[in-house]
């Protein structure tokens, strides 16, 4: 039948195989009488570059926050390299996100009062970098970013698409395994968005960061090596089966 | 539609909106109970000076001092009087003597006709006093009460003043007090009685500055409680721009709510200040309490407050609005302040070197005309130069700061002090104008309590040991002794014995009496010379002499230590008869009443005046330091997020106060000295200077910044409630 | 777009799969759904229900006394229904013509009670694969390929559009279908 060659065809080819690297099962997370998760389950590999993608209001953010460690389910798992993430504290999980994760977001996540590269270094100095090295650092991933002219410049002087790529290069500045996008490009027009993702996928397959990418915009979505559909709390395509 | 209609439509129903109007009001309602109950203060002090210093006759009317008041006889209107000081229990009692005729008009404040010869009219706490202990303890000092002083004579409920009739060959014209008011010395005819509100120009002066100093705290309180939440106003200002309204009318807005906001907080202001005016007048301050009356500011008064208050606050909100920048989509970016201008600092400098040449030539010797005003202009202009020259330094020290930080908070608020070192100083600039207030203060009144009397030692003249500097004329010297032995019998006195004036330096007792008192005698000697140092608590230097040939100097009276004893040993020298120059007293009292001046009575007000004012200014630091994490609150909470700690947020907001406080603190505590001195110094032309102030200081310091950590620890809670996930989330 | 007809013979095979009909019902069924611009003629039903009978997919369940072509009436095989669901789980490459003969699909779907919403997901996946193979090939090509790259994704993006609106009112759509 038909399933046969739905199962082969590429948006599935990352599913099977190896441990994954992060592993949600059952998740459910109500918010008063909203259920924003309703049985989700989810398997991330490493390396890969997954998309979310849903309506607003399917609860895709939610499923980025419960992965990430940032809100704890009512029910279900998740680990994160076999660790428990759900079983862990409020500090066990801030450490592991500033150690393990980095974050972009749609807008709005830069000091406004620091400098493009002064920005990028905040991450590394709550690791513990020293500021001499940090600054080193940032400055070679706004290269990578290709930013690095603007290193100066305050967030307000920056362009959307190159404030999102410091916000890149500040979530890829600490290595971290797991880069989770929440809808990066939402704020950016079309070239500007692909110039975003393009960087973005690119540094992260170059140091082998596995990318959990948020996004409603199918176009931002096809930079991923497959895609999860979340509607109405649960996932409609592209999850595992159990 | 109105501009009232449209700003309360912009603010209902938006529960954020009307917190931060509460809190304005209420921020306004502390600033201006505050100010009003201050200025109470300042100007009951003026009034209860006014009301106090009649009992200084040479502010009477038409004062004339009298050499011999047994010929000249007082009219029906004049009176003689003669004011001196007088103790008990370590308590100064002001007692006016006054010989009036039968059928006198003039009228004795709080009195009205002048007490006949005998009796007395004592104020309310003297009277419980004099009700409270035997009559040879205190009371039989006076004679037979007539009558209890009226508010009208009294500075304060707990003010000791008596009012005794006697008979104008009574009134002794050698009689002086100890005290620094030199003008009591004698017996004076006036026409009436008058007081003066302040003693003399300087003091003017001085409650001028004092009046600056609790001003500035509250404007600045004023000034940021008004400016609470712009960051969601302009938000809200700006969909009003995109429906149509020009910057003119949104700005019409903002002035028409904080208006409205600041009236209703300003009236609840002066309704507290009524209000709390009981308990603020039960502080004691200088003299004592406060009649509750003097606390009540004049309705003319509270009316120009508020609607000062309430036009000040309108016309910032409208100029700050329509200057804002506020477009149809908002306040696209939040903008950096412009760089801080380095002549700003120019007012601190200009002020400084006016201060100091002004006290200079007036210590060299050649005071300018009108050194008073142009010492308080130098003293408005260090105060304005502070708050102006704060971010410019701040800029500048973070700015220096900026490449040495290592860590995470660091770099963030370094930063955000280099973008906004206005806003980082204003949230510090109440506790600094704080600093600098406590400063002064506590400096200028260094000039009161620099010397203290000497310690007390086994060969040192005892504390309780009453002194009676004589004023004996030769034909009295007889009946001096009579009187002295009558003293000698009181209960509780040891020795009674009077010692005469040596050519030379010093007192000559009898050798007997010398012994008797605890002196080392040298063998053999009739009379022995004592050194005048150890009536003043010094070592005894003891020598042998010959007899004298003057007249008595002095009668020491010697008791067995108690209290009681003492003030029977003075009663009884009052009633003795013996001709005084001072009123009895012991050594210790000598050595208070010696330093006792008005400046008093403001150093009472110096630690109000600190309190008040970091009070103030934790709440100022506390709602800027809040208002500042509010406008980073996504930015701050997306850190958060990405696993930021708290703790790291904490270290921020700690630093973003520590430094700019710690920019200026030295400077302000240096300023303020130097302004004490300068107005000291200045004012008496170099005769008094200021030291360094006492421990009191140190701890209202203290007091004060750790008043201010609690102030920043208070936001903490905000600050983390504020960035939470949930809160981010839902941005 | 609409000129180009729904591959109507299996959309037929499917609204017979709700149940035996004669001709004459089968179009009216037919042009309610899918004949808005362009009804089916008669002609045309007949000459398909012969070609389904042909494949075995449809059958002639009944004769009725009379004359004239509407006496007959058709039934679907079990062949016949394998057929249709073959054809309604099967995505359709991304064309012009797709989006009447998803509509037709979905449609079609929602009258045999079978899951509109895993036809619709289907489609949606396969969009979704060719999105990434035209965002793979944009990678490093020259300008005029990633112009032409560009113009297919928002055609397909289009598509996938519709899709996600279609998703979104498909409990609308059911009821309408059931009415």
């Amino acid at each position: 039948m038909s399933e046969a060659k739905v199962m082969g065809s590429p948006s599935l080819s990352a599913a099977g195989g190896s441990v994954p690297l992060l592993r949600a099962r059952g998740l459910r997370l109500s918010f008063g009488f909203t259920e924003a998760l309703r049985g989700i389950h989810v398997d991330v590999h490493a390396g890969e570059v997954m998309a979310i993608t849903g309506p607003s209001g399917s609860g895709k953010s939610t499923l980025l926050h419960v992965l990430a460690g940032v809100l704890v389910p009512d029910h279900g798992t998740v680990e994160y390299k076999q660790v428990r993430l759900t079983a862990l504290d409020e500090a066990g999980r801030s450490r592991l996100r500033l150690g393990e994760f980095g974050f972009v977001f749609q807008y709005g996540q830069l000091l406004p009062d620091l400098s493009a590269v002064d920005n990028v270094t905040i991450p590394l100095l709550l690791a513990g970098t020293k500021r001499r090295e940090a600054l080193r650092r940032a400055e070679v991933w706004l290269e990578r970013l290709g930013v690095a002219e603007h290193s100066g410049k305050l967030p307000a002087q920056l362009s959307g698409g190159q404030a999102q790529r410091v916000a890149v290069a500040r979530a890829l500045a600490t290595e971290p395994a797991v880069l989770f996008a929440d809808e990066p490009t939402g704020s950016l027009d079309s070239l500007a968005a692909e110039n975003v993702m393009l960087a973005l996928t690119e540094a992260a397959r170059a140091t082998g960061t596995t990318v959990v990418l948020i996004t409603h915009d199918p176009r931002t979505a096809a930079y991923a090596d497959r895609e999860l559909i979340v509607r109405d709390g649960q996932i409609t395509f592209g999850g595992p089966t159990g | 539609m109105s501009v009232f209609s449209l700003a309360r439509l912009v603010t209902a129903g938006d529960r954020g909106a009307r917190i931060r109007l509460a809190g304005m009001a209420a921020g306004v309602a502390v600033g201006v109970a505050l100010l009003l109950l201050l200025w109470g203060a300042y100007d009951a002090l003026a009034s209860r000076a006014e009301r106090s210093t009649w009992t200084t006759l040479s502010a009477g009317v038409s004062p004339q001092q009298v050499s011999d008041p047994a010929a000249a006889a007082p009219s029906d209107d004049t009176v003689l009087a003669s004011s001196t000081p007088d103790y008990f229990m370590g308590r100064t009692i002001t007692r006016i003597d006054v010989a009036a005729s039968p059928g006198s008009t003039v009228a004795v404040p709080g009195v009205g006709r002048a007490p006949l010869a005998g009796t007395y009219y004592a104020s309310p706490a003297l009277a419980a006093l004099i009700d409270a202990h035997p009559a040879d303890e205190l009371g039989a000092r006076y004679g037979t009460r007539a009558g209890v002083i009226g508010h009208a004579g009294l500075a304060s409920p707990d003010s000791l003043v008596v009012v005794t009739g006697t008979a104008a060959g009574d009134l002794n014209p050698s009689r002086g007090g100890s005290g620094a008011d030199e003008s009591q010395f004698g017996v004076w005819s006036v026409a009436g009685f008058g007081g003066a509100a302040y003693p003399n120009v300087a003091y003017r002066t001085v409650a001028i500055i004092g009046a600056i100093a609790i001003l500035l705290p509250v404007l600045i309180l004023v000034g940021v409680v008004t400016r609470l939440g712009a960051a969601e106003r302009a938000e809200r200002f700006a969909t009003l721009r995109l429906i149509g309204a020009t910057p003119r009318r949104v700005a019409d807005i903002a002035a028409a709510e904080t208006g409205v906001t600041s009236l209703a907080g300003a009236f609840a202001g002066a309704l507290s200040a009524w209000l709390l005016s009981p308990i603020a007048a039960r502080i004691e301050v200088g003299d004592g309490r406060f009649f509750r009356t003097d606390l009540t500011v004049a309705p003319f008064t509270v009316i120009a407050v508020v609607a000062g208050v309430v036009a000040v606050s309108t016309a910032v909100a409208w100029w700050r609005t329509a200057h804002a920048g506020i477009g149809p989509l908002g306040v696209s970016r939040e903008q950096s302040e412009r760089r801080p201008a380095a002549f700003a600092v120019v007012p601190l400098i200009a002020g400084t070197t006016l201060m100091l040449g002004v006290t200079l030539t007036s210590v060299l010797g050649s005071p300018l005309y009108g050194v008073e005003m142009l010492l308080v202009l130098g003293f408005l202009l260090i105060s304005l130069g502070l708050v102006t020259s704060g971010p410019v330094l701040t800029y500048w020290v973070a700015h220096l700061a900026a490449r040495g930080v290592r860590g995470t908070a660091g770099v963030i608020a370094m930063n955000r002090i280099r973008q906004h070192p206005r806003a980082t100083f204003r949230a510090v600039s109440g506790l600094v104008a704080a600093v600098f207030m406590v400063s002064v203060f506590a400096a200028a009144v260094t000039t009161v309590t620099a010397q203290s009397a000497q310690a007390d030692g086994s060969d040192r003249l005892a504390k309780s040991t009453v002194l009676a500097y004589l004023a004996t004329r030769p034909t009295e010297a007889d009946a001096a002794i009579t009187q002295a032995s009558r003293v000698a019998h009181t209960p509780g006195v040891t020795v009674a014995a009077i010692g005469h004036h040596h050519p030379e330096e010093g007192v000559v007792f009898a050798a007997s009496d010398a012994a008797r008192l605890g002196l080392p005698v040298p063998a053999g000697a009739d009379h022995v010379q004592v050194a005048s140092d150890y009536f003043e608590g010094g070592p005894p230097v003891v020598s042998a002499t010959a007899a004298p040939d003057t007249a008595p100097a002095i009668l020491l009276i010697a008791t067995d230590g108690t209290a009681s004893s003492t003030e029977r040993a003075r009663t009884a020298v009052l009633r003795s008869g013996v001709r005084l120059a001072l009123p009895p007293a012991t050594r210790t009292e000598l050595a208070a009443s010696a330093l006792q001046t008005t400046a008093n009575r403001y150093a009472g007000l110096t630690g109000l005046g600190m309190l008040v004012a970091t009070i103030i200014s934790a709440v100022s630091l506390a709602v800027s330091t809040t208002a500042a994490i509010l406008d980073r609150k996504r930015v701050l909470g997306l850190l958060r997020l990405t696993g930021m700690p708290v703790s790291t947020l904490r270290r921020v907001i700690l630093a973003e106060t520590a430094l700019p406080l710690a920019t200026v603190f030295a400077l302000c505590i240096g300023l303020g000295f130097l302004a004490a001195w300068c107005v000291v110094a200045g004012l008496t032309e170099g005769r008094r200077t200021v030291s360094w102030p006492d421990r009191s200081y140190f701890l209202a310091l203290a007091a004060s910044l750790l008043l201010a950590a609690a102030a920043v620890a208070g936001t903490f809670r905000t600050a983390h409630k504020n960035t939470e996930i949930s809160v981010t989330r839902y941005e | 777009m609409y000129s180009v007809a729904v591959d109507n013979t299996t959309a037929l095979l499917g609204l017979l799969g709700t149940g035996a009909s004669h001709g004459y019902d089968l179009k009216n069924s037919y042009d309610r759904w899918f004949g808005m611009k362009k009804p089916l003629a008669f002609g045309q039903v007949y000459s398909t229900l012969t070609r389904l009978s042909r494949n075995g997919w449809a059958e002639m369940v009944g004769e009725e006394a009379g004359s004239g072509p509407d006496r007959k009436r058709y039934g679907i095989t079990s062949a016949g229904r394998g057929r249709v669901q073959e054809w309604m789980f099967t995505p359709e490459v991304p064309s012009e013509t797709l989006q009447s003969n998803l509509f037709a699909k979905t449609i079609i779907a929602l009258l045999l009670g079978d899951p509109a919403g895993r036809v619709l997901d289907l489609q949606r996946a396969q969009h979704t694969a060719q999105m990434r193979e035209l965002t793979r090939e944009k990678k490093g090509a020259a300008l005029e390929t990633v112009l032409t790259c560009d113009y297919a994704l928002f055609h397909i993006e289009a598509d996938l559009r519709w899709i996600d609106l279609t998703v979104s009112r498909l409990s609308q759509l059911r009821a309408a279908v059931a009415g």
